[in-house]
C-alpha cells in the first residue's frame, strides 16, 4: 500500500490495463514526482519497450535514473506525503554530466516511513480480499516441506515450450481432465510424472504452472528439505509429507531433485539413505495410504542416478524431456527480465536468435550482464544511457550456456544407457543438435 | 559426527559433489580444525578428479588429526593417484599402524604397494584386507587388481567375479572383468562388459577403455610393422650382398607380414563393433588426432608391403620400414594425451617440469659462478 491514493488508483489501472501506454506515463510521472523513481523505471522502460521513440517516456527514464523529482516537471512533486516533501538539492546542470543518485525514497531525520507503514499496517485493510482457506504463498528459502500453495501460475504463463506442454496435455492433464474418457479407456490415474533435462530450464516453474491448471495445491520438497530428511527420523518425515499431500488433495507433490532423495540404492552405502529410498517407494505405492488426488511430480537434472525401481510402473513412470527454451520462449523470458529495466530499441527476436541452447537461467544472466555493460558506461561517460542492443548482443556473447555440460553428460547416457528407449527424446534431440 | 559432516556425507554419496564440498567449506569455517570434515573435503575434491586440491585438504586432515587412520588413508589415496606411490605407501603404512584392524586401511596399503610395483606386499596387504572384512566387494576388488598388476588373470577375474556377486551394479568390477578379457582378446565379450559398466554409470563412462580395440590394433601392428620390417630390410641387405635367394625370403616376408597384419586388424575391430569408433571422437584431441593419423599411415605401410610381396621392387619395402618411426611418434603423442587427460599425471608432469626448471635454473647459475670465480677469465 503507497501513502498516495492516486498513485495506488493509478497502479490499479495499470495493472489492469497493462497496455495502456498513456496511463502508464501518467503513473510514471507521479511515480517521478512522488521520488519513486524507483518504481517509475519500471513503467518507462515498458513504455520504451514498445515505442523507443517515446520522447516524454525517455525524458521520464533519464529523471528517474538521475535522481531528484525535481528535474521532472512533476505536478505531483510536493505532493503531501512524498518522502522527499519537495525537491531538495540543485537540479542537474542542462547537457552536463548527471551524477548518479539513488533514486529510492530516504527517509528523513523527521519521519521513519517504515516504522510508520508499520504502524498503519494493521489500520489500512488489504486492498485485494484472500480466500479463507487460501494460504500465503510461499516465498525463497521458507520453501520448507510441509507448506501448502495454491499455485497461481498455468501453463498459458509458461512461454513458449509447446512441445513439453503439449506433451504434458496428453499424457498427464488430458487423462486428468477426462475422467469418463479415462474410465472408458481403463486408464489409471496412478503414477506420476518425471521432469528432466538440463539445470535452469523451468522444471520446477512447470511443476508450478501443471498444479495450477489442475486448481490443486501444491507442496514442494526441495534439496534442503531433502537434507533434513536424511538428518531426522527419515521415514517417518517421508511418511508425514506423503500424508499432509494426502489431506490436501486434490494436490500435486512436487519433488524437486529426486535424484537426491531416490538415488540408486547400489551406489548407497549409508543405511539411512537407503532406508528414505524404501519409504519413498513404499509411499508412492499408496500401500499405507490412499494416493487419490495426490499427483506426483518430480524433476531431476541426473535421471540416470534415480533407483529403477522408482521409475516402475504405478511410480515415476511417465517422463518428460524439458529443454532450454524454444526461441519464443527465450523472447519472452527475456523481456521478462528486461521489464523493469530501463531498455531502447531491443531487438528480443535478434537476441533470442543470439541465445540459442541457453537456459532461463542463463537468459537471467544476459540481461544482468548487459544492465552492467549500460551501466559501467553510463558511470564512465556520465551520462546515463539505456540497455541496448548492442549491449544484449556483447552478453550474450560473453556469457555462454550453462546446458553444455549437461548435454555432454546426456550424450554419453544417451550413447550407453537408451537400450530400453526410456531416453529416446533426448537421444532425438541431441541427434537434431548433431551432438551424437 | 557434526550436521555439516552428515549432511555433505549424505550429498556426496548421492553424487551431488559440488553441494557436498560447499557445505563441508561452511562447516570448515565455523570449525577450521576438524579432521573428518578435512577428511571428507579431501575425499569429495577426490571424487572431483581435483587431485592436488584434494592432497592438500588430506593434508591437513593430518595436520588436523594426526592420529586418524582414515586422514592417513585419504592421504594415502590422493598420493597414489599423484603417482607418489612410495609416499603413499607411507601414508598408508601409518594408517595400518593407527588402526590394524580397519580393512580400508590395509586395502589402501595393497593400492599402493601394487603402484610401487611391490606385488609380493601388496598381496599380503590386500589378503589381509580381505580377511578383516571377507564380505567387501572394495577388497575382492582390490584384490583383482593387484592379481591383474601381477599378471595372474585368472585369480583376478575369480576376484572380480566374487565381488561382482556381492554388488552386481558394481560398475568398477564389470570394467575390470572386462579389461581382463581384453587382454586375453576376447573382444566381444570385452566390449559386452565396457557397455554394460558405462550402462551403470552412464554419466562417468570411460570412454578411453572402450576404444581399446582400436589402440590395441595400432599398438599390435606399430610392432609388428616395426619387427617385420627390420626383417625384411635384413633380409634384403643379405640378399643383395651375399645371398641373392634371401632377396625372395624378403619378398615372401613382406606378404606373410602384410596379411598378418591385416587379419589381426580384422580380428580384433570386427568383433569390437561400432562401439569403439562411436567412442574415439569423444577422446581428448591429443588422443583421437594421433589415432586417426595412425591409421592411414600402417595402411600406407601394409601396401607398400604387398607391392615389395608382389613386384619385388625394394624401396617399397624401405618405404614401409620408415612407417615404424612415424607410427612410433604419433603413439608418443597419443601417450601423451593420455597422460594430460588424467589429472594425477597432469600434476605429475607439471610437478616434474617445475623440477626441471629449478634444476636448469641451479645449474645455470653455479656454471655462471663458476665462470665468474675461474682465474682465467
Amino acid at each position: 500500500m503507497s501513502d498516495s491514493p492516486l498513485i495506488d488508483s493509478l497502479s490499479a489501472a495499470v495493472e489492469a490495463r497493462p497496455d495502456d501506454l498513456t496511463l502508464r506515463l501518467h503513473l510514471a510521472e507521479l511515480l517521478v514526482g512522488a521520488g519513486r523513481g524507483a518504481e517509475a523505471i519500471g513503467h518507462a522502460a515498458q513504455v520504451l519497450a514498445r515505442e523507443p521513440g517515446n520522447e516524454t517516456a525517455q525524458r521520464l527514464m533519464s529523471t528517474a535514473l538521475g535522481g531528484p523529482a525535481a528535474a521532472a516537471p512533476a505536478p505531483q512533486a510536493g505532493a503531501p506525503g512524498s518522502p522527499q516533501g519537495g525537491a531538495s538539492g540543485p537540479p542537474p546542470q542542462a547537457g552536463g554530466p548527471v551524477p548518479a543518485q539513488p533514486a529510492t525514497p530516504r527517509g528523513d531525520d523527521t519521519v521513519d516511513w517504515a516504522a510508520m507503514e508499520q504502524e498503519l499496517g494493521d489500520i489500512v485493510p488489504p486492498r485485494f480480499a484472500k480466500a479463507d482457506d487460501e494460504p500465503d504463498p510461499v516465498q525463497g528459502h521458507a520453501d520448507r516441506t510441509f507448506d501448502v500453495e495454491r499455485s497461481t501460475i498455468t501453463l498459458a504463463d509458461v512461454g513458449g515450450m509447446q512441445e513439453v506442454k503439449k506433451r504434458l496435455e496428453v499424457s498427464f492433464l488430458g487423462p486428468l481432465r477426462n475422467p469418463k474418457l479415462r474410465s472408458l479407456f481403463g486408464k489409471s490415474l496412478r503414477g506420476g510424472l518425471l521432469l528432466y533435462g538440463p539445470p535452469g530450464c523451468g522444471k520446477t516453474f512447470l511443476a508450478r504452472a501443471v498444479a495450477g491448471e489442475m486448481g490443486a495445491a501444491f507442496i514442494s520438497l526441495s534439496i534442503t528439505d531433502v537434507l533434513n530428511m536424511w538428518v531426522g527420523s527419515s521415514e517417518r518425515n517421508l511418511h508425514d509429507l506423503f500424508q499432509s499431500a494426502r489431506g490436501h488433495a486434490p494436490c500435486v507433490l512436487f519433488l524437486d531433485e529426486i535424484d537426491a532423495l531416490g538415488h540408486k540404492r547400489s551406489q548407497l552405502n549409508s543405511s539411512s539413505m537407503r532406508t528414505v529410498v524404501n519409504q519413498l517407494l513404499t509411499e508412492l505405492d499408496g500401500v499405507d495410504g490412499n494416493n487419490d488426488g495426490v499427483f506426483v511430480l518430480a524433476a531431476t537434472n541426473a535421471p540416470w542416478d534415480i533407483d529403477s525401481a522408482l521409475r516402475r510402473p504405478g511410480r515415476l513412470d511417465r517422463t518428460l524431456l524439458v529443454l532450454p527454451p524454444d526461441k519464443a520462449a527465450r523472447a519472452a523470458i527475456l523481456e521478462y527480465h528486461l521489464r523493469d529495466r530501463p531498455v531502447a530499441g531491443i531487438d528480443l527476436g535478434k537476441v533470442a536468435d543470439a541465445t540459442e541452447h541457453y537456459s532461463g537461467a542463463d537468459l537471467a544472466h544476459v540481461c544482468e550482464t548487459a544492465a552492467e555493460f549500460a551501466m559501467r558506461d553510463s558511470i564512465a561517460t556520465g551520462e546515463i544511457r539505456m540497455i541496448a542492443q548492442h549491449d544484449m548482443l556483447s552478453a550474450a556473447r560473453e556469457v555462454r550456456p550453462s546446458t553444455d555440460a549437461w548435454f555432454s553428460t546426456a550424450r554419453n547416457v544417451a550413447m550407453f544407457a537408451n537400450e530400453s528407449g526410456e531416453y529416446d527424446d533426448l537421444a532425438a534431440y541431441l541427434k537434431k543438435r548433431k551432438l551424437r | 559426527m557434526s550436521d555439516s559432516y552428515r549432511r555433505a556425507h549424505h550429498l556426496a554419496q548421492a553424487g551431488r559433489y559440488a553441494e557436498a564440498e560447499r557445505i563441508v567449506r561452511a562447516g570448515l569455517a565455523e570449525e577450521p580444525g576438524d579432521g573428518r570434515l578435512l577428511t571428507l573435503l579431501a575425499w569429495v575434491l577426490r571424487m572431483r578428479r581435483e587431485y592436488p586440491a584434494a592432497l592438500a585438504a588430506a593434508d591437513s586432515a593430518v595436520a588436523a588429526s594426526p592420529h586418524d587412520a582414515d586422514a592417513h588413508a585419504e592421504r594415502a589415496e590422493n598420493l597414489i593417484l599423484l603417482i607418489r606411490s612410495k609416499d603413499a605407501a607411507d601414508a598408508a603404512r601409518e594408517a595400518v599402524r593407527l588402526d590394524q584392524l580397519s580393512a580400508p586401511a590395509h586395502l589402501v596399503l595393497a593400492r599402493a604397494l601394487a603402484a610401487a610395483h611391490d606385488l609380493a606386499g601388496a598381496r599380503a596387504a590386500a589378503a589381509r584386507g580381505l580377511s578383516l572384512d571377507p564380505d567387501s566387494a572394495e577388497g575382492l576388488l582390490t584384490v583383482a587388481e593387484v592379481e591383474r598388476d601381477a599378471g595372474n588373470r585368472e585369480a583376478a577375474t575369480a576376484a572380480a567375479r566374487s565381488a561382482l556377486a556381492i554388488e552386481p551394479e558394481s560398475s568398477y568390477g564389470r570394467w575390470m572383468i572386462a579389461m581382463l578379457d581384453a587382454e586375453r582378446l576376447h573382444v566381444r565379450r570385452s566390449m559386452r562388459g565396457l557397455r554394460d559398466a558405462a550402462r551403470i554409470s552412464p554419466a562417468r563412462p570411460d570412454l578411453i577403455s572402450m576404444t581399446w580395440p582400436i589402440r590395441g590394433v595400432l599398438s599390435g601392428l606399430r610392432r609388428g610393422l616395426f619387427a617385420g620390417a627390420v626383417l625384411v630390410g635384413a633380409l634384403l641387405l643379405v640378399g643383395h650382398w651375399w645371398w641373392p635367394v634371401a632377396a625372395t625370403f624378403a619378398r615372401l616376408v613382406s606378404g606373410v607380414l602384410a596379411a598378418v597384419l591385416t587379419g589381426f586388424g580384422a580380428r580384433v575391430l570386427l568383433p569390437a563393433g561400432r562401439l569403439p569408433w562411436r567412442c574415439l571422437p569423444l577422446l581428448p584431441p591429443l588422443m583421437r588426432r594421433p589415432t586417426y593419423a595412425a591409421f592411414p599411415v600402417l595402411a600406407l605401410a601394409v601396401a607398400l608391403l604387398v607391392v615389395h610381396a608382389s613386384t619385388g621392387w625394394w624401396p617399397a619395402a624401405v618405404l614401409a620400414l620408415a612407417m615404424a618411426p612415424v607410427l612410433w611418434a604419433l603413439s608418443l603423442v597419443e601417450m601423451l594425451g593420455a597422460g594430460l587427460d588424467d589429472p594425477g599425471i597432469r600434476h605429475a608432469l607439471r610437478s616434474l617440469a617445475g623440477e626441471f626448471r629449478d634444476w636448469w635454473v641451479t645449474t645455470k647459475r653455479d656454471l655462471r659462478d663458476a665462470w665468474k670465480d675461474d682465474p682465467k677469465s
